[in-house]
């Protein structure tokens, strides 16, 4: 099986560590993680990932407004988003059918399983 | 032969020579002038022969000289002997004079002018034997010359003078050179005194007649009085040859001190008025002059004409200075313009706001070189609308700009302008500053706004009414109290606004501040929707300049609650000082009152520390979770990488798991209790809300076996409410309840309708929110637990208070229940339940 490419931006550097070592170790996941949101865009397009996961409250960019960046790069524009905040609730979540403005999104903090699910789910259908 | 040749010649000769002599005499006898012949003898004349013609010249025949010799000299005038006598001394010296024009006293008295040609006669050694001389009556042309010159002279100083007074001491002077006369002056006609007045101007080539005029001075005529009254009475010259011998003439002794005697007097007229006379006075005595009382009346006439004239002259400039000095006064600006909108006339406040200094600089030019483009073509177009209709534009608001770029307001009036024949030649425009009324409106009108708002947020009732009790003034107060509009309410009075009684009363303290001049108060009644309230009215009258009362204005304060505390007060202490229970009793009340006005104090405060929590939580929450999703994944990390079979390890990475959670949990809580204080309802079905709920619980349900009993009634009516929070806290409670009892307990749910006067079995103070006769929707919730303990149950609702196990409970869920009920303006109550459990009533109003 081909392995993905997920691209973590949060500027929260001990959770993407981890999240990248956990997801790597499924052997399913090839995880950059960049924690400079001004310089996301320029490592998304470098590395050019099957999905990004977002953080959305970011010094320097609001995570939002990243989004809109990755959608108008031609090299980014059909990958698919995953928000994770830590500003909802996990009820917040469900209620929105877990989207944010159209973009799904992951409340903070999320475990292994619900994050697999939700990657899987978003990696299917781009 | 040769002798009657001779003869035949001479007779030939002869014959000639008289025909020659008849037509010389005939040629003599058919002019009016004559011919005379001198005859000299060494140098002497011997004797004159005068010609046929001399009679109808000189009046005298010739006979009449044959037997006076110096008859000749004494017919010549005075003053011209002297130039014949020179003339003869000069032809005796054997010189052909010129001809020479002279003056002879015909013998009618008359003077007449001659023109005296001679011809000398010389002897072969070139003697004058004699001479012969033409002479030729010329009165007639000398004096048409003479009426021309005088004419010419007059007409030259009228032309060539600026004023009336210069050109008539211009033509004083022109006849004084032109005719031989010593002195010349103007008598006024003044129409006041009805009389000729010195006038001042007069005009003598002799410097001694500067007491005869410092003499006229003192002197008017009136009518026929002296010479001047003389000529003015009959409208004709008037000559008298001497003033001295003159009986009518008052001036004679002074006349005769400066030598002055023939006099003659020429009226000047401006149409058929009079307008003065012209008075003329010779050193010599000078007998009437039919000529020239004729030339003079000719420049009178001519005078007259030029008065006329310079009159008129004078009339308009004076007229002119006098209009140009008003518009210059005038503060407005004044100005015409021509059909292409030029300036022609200005006024000085009008040139100063074009910023130039003189009229001059700004005539022929057009507002366009004066004003911004925009401006002028809007002045353009209304002076192209008053010029093509010729309708007038009135009092037209427009901005004006000056050089400086000072913007004023001018109220501008155009009118069109037009020549005699009632063509439109151009417009007359007159604009008015009113920048400063302009400023001053505004300055009233936000006074008159400043004064109104301060009136509009008084809490009390202010107006204002004239003195015919007619509202001239109400503020907001009034308008909302009284159900009437501040612009239905001017003008109106009580008696259009409230019961006549009232009214009665009303116009009755109105009456007595303005007879009394001064502010009184008075306790009024003014109706209200929920019936009469007392007013106090402080009532005072505005007094204009001279101190009467023009109007009243009052100010009235609704002391109603303080009346009826007074009267409360008052039957109080009465049965107080009769009844000691009843004081007793009162006491128990007023304590019960306090008691519970330290309950809502409590709340109060309790509420103003959920609204701090809330604060706190959603700042915490954003910055707690990011350690906390480090945790999560390094303790996913550890959980798969370290060696299977440690008991305690798995133990502790559970446990350490279970924390993570918990913590969560607690933000969470604490989000949702922060959350919005606004909830959005709509009428939803409350059964639905139970089952929504249940189902989101359907694990948890099933994994503890509990048994759910529904009590729903069926006929529900919809309840209003916001059906998100009202399913949130129905989970809460329901996982109170599940969390409350062992596996295989029982949670029922009971919805139904009630009324308000239905003994809920509730403690009265938790639903004081809801008045008997409600109608109010109410949910059960009561599960198989524990219960709770009695004293803990006041504090249930308290954040973080939590009787579950530590760590199995946030404390916020019966928390975020209350808030949500509260929201709905609901009430709750918690207690414990027989036989056993604890039973959670909800209720909510269903209206």
């Amino acid at each position: 099986m081909e392995m993905k490419r997920i691209l973590i931006v949060d500027d929260e550097a001990g959770a993407a560590r981890w999240l990248k070592v956990n997801l790597e170790q499924t052997n399913h996941y090839v995880v950059q993680v960049e924690n400079n949101a001004t310089a996301a865009l320029a490592t998304a397009e470098n590395f050019q990932p099957d999905l990004i996961l977002l953080d959305v409250m970011m010094p320097g960019m609001d995570g939002g407004d990243l989004a809109q960046c990755f959608q108008a790069s031609p090299k980014l524009r059909s990958v698919p988003v995953v928000f994770l905040t830590a500003a909802v609730t996990r009820a917040e979540v469900s209620s929105r059918g877990g989207r944010i403005g159209g973009l799904p999104f992951l409340a903070k903090p999320v475990d292994m399983p619900e994050l697999i699910g939700c990657l899987e789910k978003h990696l299917c259908t781009p | 032969m040769r002798t009657e040749v001779l003869t035949a010649e001479r007779q030939v000769a002869e014959q000639a020579l008289l025909v020659s002599e008849q037509r010389y005499q005939s040629l003599l006898a058919s002019t009016t002038d004559y011919v005379y012949t001198v005859t000299m003898d060494h140098g002497r004349s011997v004797a004159t022969s005068h010609g046929p013609g001399c009679e109808a010249v000189t009046g005298f025949t010739s006979r009449e000289f044959d037997a006076d010799a110096s008859l000749w000299y004494r017919m010549i005038h005075a003053e011209d002997r002297p130039a014949v006598l020179s003339q003869v001394a000069r032809i005796v010296q054997g010189e052909v004079p010129r001809p020479l024009e002279h003056r002879i006293m015909h013998k009618d008295g008359d003077v007449r002018w001659i023109r005296n040609v001679p011809v000398p006669q010389h002897d072969p050694e070139g003697r004058v034997v004699s001479y012969n001389g033409l002479i030729s009556d010329i009165t007639e042309r000398k004096r048409a010359e003479q009426l021309l010159a005088v004419q010419y002279a007059v007409t030259r100083q009228l032309a060539e003078s600026g004023t009336l007074s210069e050109a008539l001491h211009r033509i004083l002077r022109a006849i004084c050179q032109t005719f031989p006369w010593d002195w010349a002056a103007f008598w006024r006609f003044d129409a006041k005194t009805n009389a000729l007045q010195w006038s001042g101007i007069w005009h003598s080539p002799s410097i001694q007649m500067e007491e005869f005029a410092q003499a006229c001075q003192a002197f008017s005529f009136a009518s026929g009085v002296g010479l001047p009254g003389r000529a003015w009475a009959s409208g004709q010259p008037a000559w008298i040859p001497d003033v001295i011998q003159d009986q009518n003439f008052p001036r004679a002794a002074v006349a005769a001190r400066v030598g002055l005697h023939g006099a003659c007097a020429l009226p000047i007229r401006r149409g058929e008025e009079p307008a003065g006379v012209i008075e003329l006075l010779s050193r010599k005595v000078e007998p009437p002059d039919p000529h020239m009382v004729q030339m003079l009346t000719a420049v009178g006439a001519q005078i007259g004409q030029f008065l006329d004239r310079k009159w008129a002259e004078e009339a308009l400039t004076t007229e002119h200075n006098l209009l140009r000095t008003l518009i210059d006064t005038l503060p407005d600006y004044v100005y015409a313009k021509d059909s292409a909108s030029r300036f022609v006339i200005n006024n000085l406040a009008h040139v100063r706001v074009l910023g130039a200094k003189q009229p001059q600089e700004v005539r022929a030019k057009t507002d366009l070189d004066f004003f911004p483009q925009e401006l002028a073509l809007r002045y353009r177009a209304d002076e192209e609308a008053v010029l093509q209709s010729g309708r007038p534009l009135f009092n037209r608001e427009e901005p004006v700009v000056d050089r400086e770029g000072n913007r004023q307001w001018v109220l501008t009036t155009k009118v069109p302008w037009k020549d005699s024949q009632g063509r439109i030649v151009g417009l007359i425009g007159v604009s008015r500053d009113i920048t400063e009324r302009k400023q001053s409106d505004e300055k009233h009108r936000l006074s008159e706004a400043r004064l109104q708002a301060i009136l509009d947020n008084s809490p009390a009732v202010v107006y204002l009414k004239d003195i015919q009790g007619r509202y001239l003034l109400v503020n907001r107060r009034f308008e909302a109290l009284f159900h009437v509009t501040r612009e239905k309410a001017l003008g109106t009075t009580d008696y259009d606004l409230f019961p006549q009684g009232l009214a009665n009363a009303f116009r009755a303290n109105d009456e007595k501040v303005m007879a009394g001049l001064a502010a009184l108060e008075f306790e009024e009644v003014a109706p209200h929707d929920d019936g009469p309230h007392t007013y106090l009215s402080v009532k005072f009258p505005l007094l204009d300049a001279a101190g009467t009362a023009y109007a009243v204005c009052g100010i009235s304060t609704d002391i109603s609650e303080r009346k009826r505390a007074e009267e409360q007060l008052r039957r109080a202490y009465t049965e107080l000082t009769l009844n000691g229970a009843t004081l007793e009793r009162t006491l128990q009340e007023l304590k019960a009152a306090h008691e519970e006005l330290k309950a809502t104090e409590l709340q109060l405060i309790q509420a103003a520390k959920l609204e701090c929590i809330g604060t706190l939580a959603t700042g915490v929450a954003h910055e707690v979770r990011n350690p906390l999703q480090t945790m999560l994944m390094g303790l996913h990390y550890l959980a798969h990488n370290l060696p299977a079979g440690n008991e305690g390890i798995t133990l502790a990475l559970q446990d350490m798991r279970d924390a993570v959670t918990r913590a969560n949990a607690i933000l969470r809580g604490l989000l949702e209790l922060s959350a919005d204080t606004k909830s959005e309802t709509k009428p939803e079905d409350l059964n639905v809300c139970v089952e929504r709920s249940l189902d989101l619980l359907h694990y948890e349900l099933v994994a503890t076996q509990t048994n759910v009993v529904r009590q729903l009634a069926v006929d529900l009516p919809l309840v209003p409410m916001d059906r998100g929070k009202m399913e949130q806290a129905l989970i809460n409670l329901f996982l109170n309840a599940l969390h409350a009892m062992s596996p295989g307990g029982t949670l029922t749910v009971t919805t139904r309708a009630a009324q308000w006067s239905e003994d809920l079995a509730c403690q009265e103070r938790l639903f004081r929110q809801f008045k008997p006769g409600d109608t109010l929707a109410v949910t059960e919730v009561q599960d198989t637990g524990t219960g709770i303990p009695e004293n803990l149950l006041p504090k249930v609702f308290d954040p973080f208070f939590t009787t579950k196990p530590a760590g199995h409970g946030t404390g916020l869920g019966l928390a975020v229940v209350k808030k949500i009920v509260d929201l709905h303006g609901g009430a709750i109550d918690i207690r414990n339940a027989s036989p056993g459990g604890v039973r959670v009533t909800l209720i909510l109003k269903l209206e």
